[in-house]
């Protein structure tokens, strides 16, 4: 490797110009290749960032010798295939939320990185969030007591568009992958696997799930109540109830505009200390990860991603949502 | 009847002195007895509240010729003989929230209620409260879209003791009844019968349930997410959510001094009361209201939705293992 993390961008939509430009903003990395299928826009992107090469295949970018990790950064339909040809050209992967549309996908990515020897991270940025860290700290130091409770909200108005990718169930539509991977992770950052976990929602006409409801319990009396929709927002984000306080968070939950803790001393507001777009502590953990050649960056666990996506499997089959790829 | 609503108090506790001075504070309305189990308590309590005839019994209590109504004011185990023994005296009965144990005494005291033509009303409150009002017709007039989901919590610090109401069995204990109630009626006031209820929570050593967590599920696919706790505070309190907007109430969802309208095209908007003493008075003020035009039941706390919520409870306090020894009753 060379001083600097060499990344390549695999695909060219939304979140690669978004986590793109914050991969060239952060010290020690650069945007070296993105690929796409259509070569111009990888070509668009590649010059918005500063990189040297675009390519009009998947393939040309894995192969690059000078790609030193790849960023796969299509809709989670497409991640399992795309994980695997990286590993196979052995890239280390940093793979978009969600890692993939189910535990089956995940666990033969997970094994190939692991067989590889090749660093692999879902981008679950919210974990890297220095708030959002400061509150794990909080909750395991006992200031706030006993966890009692976690709240956790994530919902956003989409209008409904059979073709839109919330929608569509052959790009892995749906509500719970799409933006309930956050509130489900926030959960599992102050609780763990639940013991049961009770499920209600709706479907859209495509069969993708529209809202979805989780109740999670715990052998030892803890509870979360989670809730991610298509339909419409609302002011609820994260709160973590105590015995002896809380902490709320206020903003969206991956990048909190700030979070309050309350204990019997009464509130501490703490704001966002980050510039940029919220996602350069995931860079800058993989950076490291790559640098001092660990292969799992542990903040972002490979058995946690499997393990939710695992709860996810039974939260799908029990709204009734089926992906294609579910059947193999 | 005379020409102030004349209050009988039944029970000298904790409740009963809350209640109590906020009905001789409202207009039209005055407390004449009180009867406690001790006659020392009664007479206390009469004392402070103006009222001239303490009694050492309930029997003598709902005898008495010279009250139009009765406010009973024990914890929940005993509403259910308490209230029949009013209602066979020919009393009208507010009967303070959880209204019974379960829906199989709720259906026997409204049944006897009606069969004997006497209002009766479950002490909810929470349900006359003029903002939870305007919160029930801005949801309904569609400025907020279609309701999605509704998200209630009320939950209190109440340290561990096995012989506190909370957590004592025989006396009905348990936070879904003393606290949950509320929330789970706040959320029934937005979406009505909940189609599936999903229950989680924790248990005391004594068998009550320090927390409770339930999900409603509709079959349009509507939700609600209701919980409550003994174990500690926190700052939630209730939320209706639309496709448009949401309502947000302020501070604790059973005494909301104010409440916040979102809606997508104006922004927020909010909405705030005066809350004279303890928030009790436009409760009070419906049972006069009611009682002078010989209506047997509120509009605003419908006996059936008291009895339904009871069913869901019945549910609730099941699938959590909470089992009282009036459940057994048939």
């Amino acid at each position: 490797m060379t001083d600097s993390v060499r990344w390549g961008i695999l695909g060219a939509g939304g979140i690669a110009a978004t986590v793109g430009a914050e991969i060239v903003a952060s010290d020690g990395n650069q945007v070296v290749a993105v690929g796409a299928r259509d070569l111009d826009r990888a070509t668009a992107l590649a010059d918005r960032l500063g990189a040297a090469r675009s390519y009009g295949s998947y393939a040309e970018l894995a192969a690059d010798p000078d790609v030193d990790v790849v960023y796969i950064a299509t809709t989670h339909g497409q991640h399992h295939e795309q994980a695997l040809l990286c590993l196979g050209a052995g890239k280390p992967i940093l793979v978009e939320k969600a890692f993939t549309l189910n535990a089956r996908e995940a666990r033969e990515v997970i094994a190939e990185a692991r067989r590889r020897q090749l660093f692999c991270m879902e981008a679950m940025w919210m974990r890297l969030n220095p708030l959002i860290r400061t509150a794990q700290d909080v909750a395991r130091s006992g200031r706030i007591g006993d966890v009692v409770s976690v709240r956790s909200d994530l919902s956003a108005r989409f209008e409904f568009d059979p073709k839109h990718r919330l929608f569509d169930l052959g790009v892995g539509g749906g509500a719970l992958l799409d933006i309930g991977v956050y509130s489900a992770t926030f959960a599992w950052l102050f609780l763990g696997r639940p013991d049961t976990v009770q499920v209600t929602g709706a479907l859209a006409p495509t069969g993708a799930d529209a809202t979805v409801a989780l109740q999670w319990g715990y052998a030892d009396g803890r509870f979360a109540q989670i809730a991610s929709t298509t339909l419409g927002a609302n002011p609820l984000s994260g709160l973590i109830a105590g015995t002896k306080g809380w902490i709320s968070v206020q903003g969206p939950m991956a990048r909190p505009a700030s979070i309050t803790i309350h204990d019997p001393d009464g509130d501490e507001v703490l704001p966002d200390p980050l510039t940029g777009a919220g996602y350069r502590p995931e860079v800058a953990e993989v950076a490291r990860c790559l640098r001092s050649g660990e292969l799992e960056s542990p903040l972002v666990p490979l058995d946690e991603t499997l393990a939710i996506l695992e709860v996810f499997d039974d939260v799908r089959a029990r709204l009734g949502v089926r992906y294609p790829a579910d059947q193999e | 009847m005379a020409d102030s609503i004349r209050w009988g108090i039944l029970g000298a506790g904790g409740i009963a002195g809350t209640v109590g001075p906020e009905i001789a504070a409202t207009e039209g309305n005055e407390v004449v007895a009180v009867g406690a189990r001790d006659l020392d308590r009664a007479a206390a309590l009469a004392g402070r509240v103006g009222a001239p005839r303490p009694y050492g019994s309930y029997a003598e209590l709902v005898a008495d010729p010279d009250v139009d109504v009765v406010y009973i004011a024990t914890t929940h185990g005993q509403h259910h003989d308490h209230a029949l023994l009013c209602l066979q005296a020919g009393k009208p009965i507010l009967v303070e929230k959880a209204f019974t144990l379960n829906a199989r005494q709720a259906r026997e005291v409204v049944m006897q209620a009606r069969r004997r033509r006497l209002f009766c009303m479950e002490g909810m409150w929470m349900r006359l409260n003029p903002l939870i009002i305007k919160a029930q017709e801005i949801a309904a007039s569609g400025r907020i879209g279609d309701v999605i989901s509704v998200h209630a919590d009320l939950s209190h610090l109440f340290p561990y003791d096995p012989k506190h109401r909370l957590y004592d069995l025989a006396a009905g204990g348990g936070s879904l009844l003393d606290l949950g109630v509320y929330p789970a009626t706040f959320a029934w006031l937005f979406l009505g019968r909940p189609d599936v209820v999903q229950t989680t929570g924790a248990l005391a050593p004594t068998g009550a349930d320090a927390s409770a967590a339930m999900q409603w599920g509709y079959a349009d696919g509507r939700f609600a997410q209701v919980s409550c706790s003994a174990q500690g505070t926190n700052p939630l309190t209730g939320l209706v959510a639309g496709t448009k907007g949401w309502i947000s109430i302020g501070k604790r969802v059973h005494r909301a001094p104010f409440i916040t309208v979102h809606d997508d095209v104006d922004g927020d908007e909010e909405f705030r009361q005066t809350i004279n003493g303890t928030g009790f008075d436009h409760e009070i003020a419906e049972v006069a209201r009611c009682l002078r035009a010989g209506e047997l039941e509120s509009p605003r706390a419908p006996l059936d939705d008291t009895v339904a919520i009871l069913e869901v409870l019945d549910e609730a306090r099941a699938q959590l293992g909470v089992r009282y020894a009036a459940d057994a009753s048939t």
